[in-house]
């Protein structure tokens, strides 16, 4: 059930938010020892909540599609009076005396938060095999990663655990587990959502949004905590716009761009074929379909590495001297970026200027871009080299190769499940539109949804 | 290219052999992916993010 059938179903009087919360509360603790979805689970004050959401809407105060819907938050964003670990021995007992903005708009907006997921330590890495609070397991095959760093947010509603569940994303972390998890996964533009209140991995890449089981369920979670907020100086200004696509919304005047280079490269071909899939239906609902070529991706991962390695040094810099606080990958990252050199890193700022000029002449061309989500499907747990086209990849580095890069161009992009391949394991397509063009994104990406019919795929394994 | 051991060795993050190896490796890697990009930038090109100028208190 998505967001908007729950919400139906509260109005229809054939459920209400108590119920809901039980249902999600009981799943939570019967899926934790498979799936490991949540370091913190909210039970007293999900259930004090949802009465207070059910008392509402009884007395006729109607805060809209989320309200009295369970859903959660990655163990990033404060919350107050509930520890926020950011999976780390750093933050193991951090009780937050705030809330992050967009807990507090998702509580404005009626939502019940039912606890806090797990992540890849730090959030700084796309496995979510945490060593201190555990791995997170992918509900399409418990042998898999989840995908990080948002991993328990992708296991969670992958699973039904929670409606919805915010995830951040600095290079890839809400899509990669979107992708692999078979969950749609929402990086709003720069700016777009506000930062306060989010334990940083890093400045400038940083964003929040939230991975749902609809595209629609994605767009209504984006008006919610979309907006200007004071507190967060990259913040914008630009109106909220109205993000719910309407059903059936035609694609006739979308020019998607299917990129010649780079996107379809060192790519499982089942993951190349079901994206392919994607351009043709786009294609049959009336989409035009232009070939392009993209500016240097290589060259954009590699700046945008060189930023997250030194701004994440920075942002933990003075703990870097407890080691045994560290998980091996983490701290291996953080003494990189340690040693990045100032000019290096103002260079690759300098760098990420013109990559930004470089993508707004492709926006000239094209409303949206279609591209992998993830070179492959899932890896296992534990796993840490692909072999692709006869090499061996990192498996860092290769998930994160269609995804860092739009970070640093500040553009919208989404993660739509778009099949299975023949493990049974989820397939992600990813959208990007221009700076600012999230309404666009969603339209887009829900009328593909509707025609795929992907989003009703559950794991059998629960 | 940076000898990316002996700068690790002379840094205060403490790192021992054999990480030390590795870390310096992943370095270098980096370095050469991203020395061209930098050598390549015209000199007026300014950072993504610059200082504000603060706002004029109209009189």
């Amino acid at each position: 059930m998505t967001v908007q059938e729950a919400a139906a179903q509260i109005r229809a009087r054939k459920t209400n938010s108590r119920e809901l919360v039980a249902e999600s509360l009981q799943s939570i603790h019967r899926l934790q020892p498979r799936l490991n979805a949540f370091i913190t689970v909210m039970d007293e004050q999900a259930q004090r909540r949802a009465e207070a959401m059910d008392r509402e809407l009884e007395s006729g105060y109607d805060r809209g599609p989320l309200h009295g819907i369970p859903v959660a938050v990655k163990d990033v964003f404060c919350t107050r009076g509930v520890r926020t670990t950011c999976g780390s021995l750093l933050f193991k007992d951090h009780i937050p005396d705030i809330d992050a903005a967009v807990v507090e708009r998702l509580e404005q907006a009626g939502a019940v938060i039912t606890g806090k997921t797990s992540l890849h330590e730090l959030a700084y890495g796309i496995t979510s095999n945490n060593p201190h609070f555990g791995a997170v397991h992918n509900p399409w095959a418990p042998d898999r990663v989840a995908g990080g760093s948002s991993g328990g947010s992708g296991s969670a509603v992958a699973a039904g655990l929670v409606f919805m569940a915010m995830g951040s994303d600095t290079g890839g972390s809400i899509r990669i587990p979107a992708s692999f998890c078979g969950t749609v996964g929402l990086k709003p533009t720069t700016g777009r959502v506000s930062r306060y209140g989010v334990l940083p991995l890093d400045f400038t890449l940083d964003h929040m949004g939230p991975l749902t089981r609809s595209v629609r369920d994605a767009a209504l979670t984006l008006e919610a905590i979309a907006g200007h907020d004071p507190r967060d100086d990259s913040s914008s200004r630009v109106p909220v716009a109205a993000y719910v696509p309407a059903q059936q919304a035609p694609l006739n005047s979308l020019r998607l761009g299917v990129p010649e280079n780079f996107y379809f490269e060192r790519v499982d071909p089942e993951v190349e074929r079901s994206v392919r899939n994607v351009a043709e239906v786009a294609a049959r609902l009336g989409a035009r379909l232009i070939s392009v070529r993209v500016p240097d991706i290589d060259a954009i991962n590699t700046l945008g590495r060189v930023i997250l390695l030194a701004e994440a040094a920075a942002v933990l810099h003075n703990h870097l001297k407890k080691k045994d606080r560290f998980g091996t990958d983490v701290l291996a990252l953080l003494e990189q970026g340690a040693m990045i050199p100032a000019a290096d890193y103002i260079n690759a700022q300098r760098l990420r200027r013109l990559a930004v000029a470089d993508f707004n002449r492709l926006w000239d061309q094209v409303d949206c871009l279609l591209t992998p989500t993830t070179p492959t499907t899932a890896p296992r747990l534990g796993q840490e080299r692909i072999r692709l086209e006869g090499e061996e990849f990192d498996v860092r580095l290769l998930s994160t190769r269609f995804v860092r890069g739009v970070n640093v161009i500040t553009a919208p992009a989404l993660s739509l499940p778009c099949g299975l391949d023949s493990g049974g394991l989820p397939i992600g397509a990813q959208l990007l539109a221009r700076p600012f063009g999230d309404a666009v994104l969603l339209q887009a990406a829900a009328a593909l949804e509707d025609a795929l019919g992907c989003h009703d795929m559950v794991p059998q394994s629960l | 290219m940076k000898d990316w051991k002996l700068l690790l060795e002379a840094s205060d993050l403490g790192i021992e052999e054999p990480r030390k190896e590795q870390l310096a490796l992943a370095l270098a890697s980096l370095e050469a992916a991203f020395r061209p990009l930098a050598e390549a930038l015209p000199v007026e090109t300014e950072p993504a993010f610059t200082v504000a100028a603060p706002r004029e208190e109209a009189p």
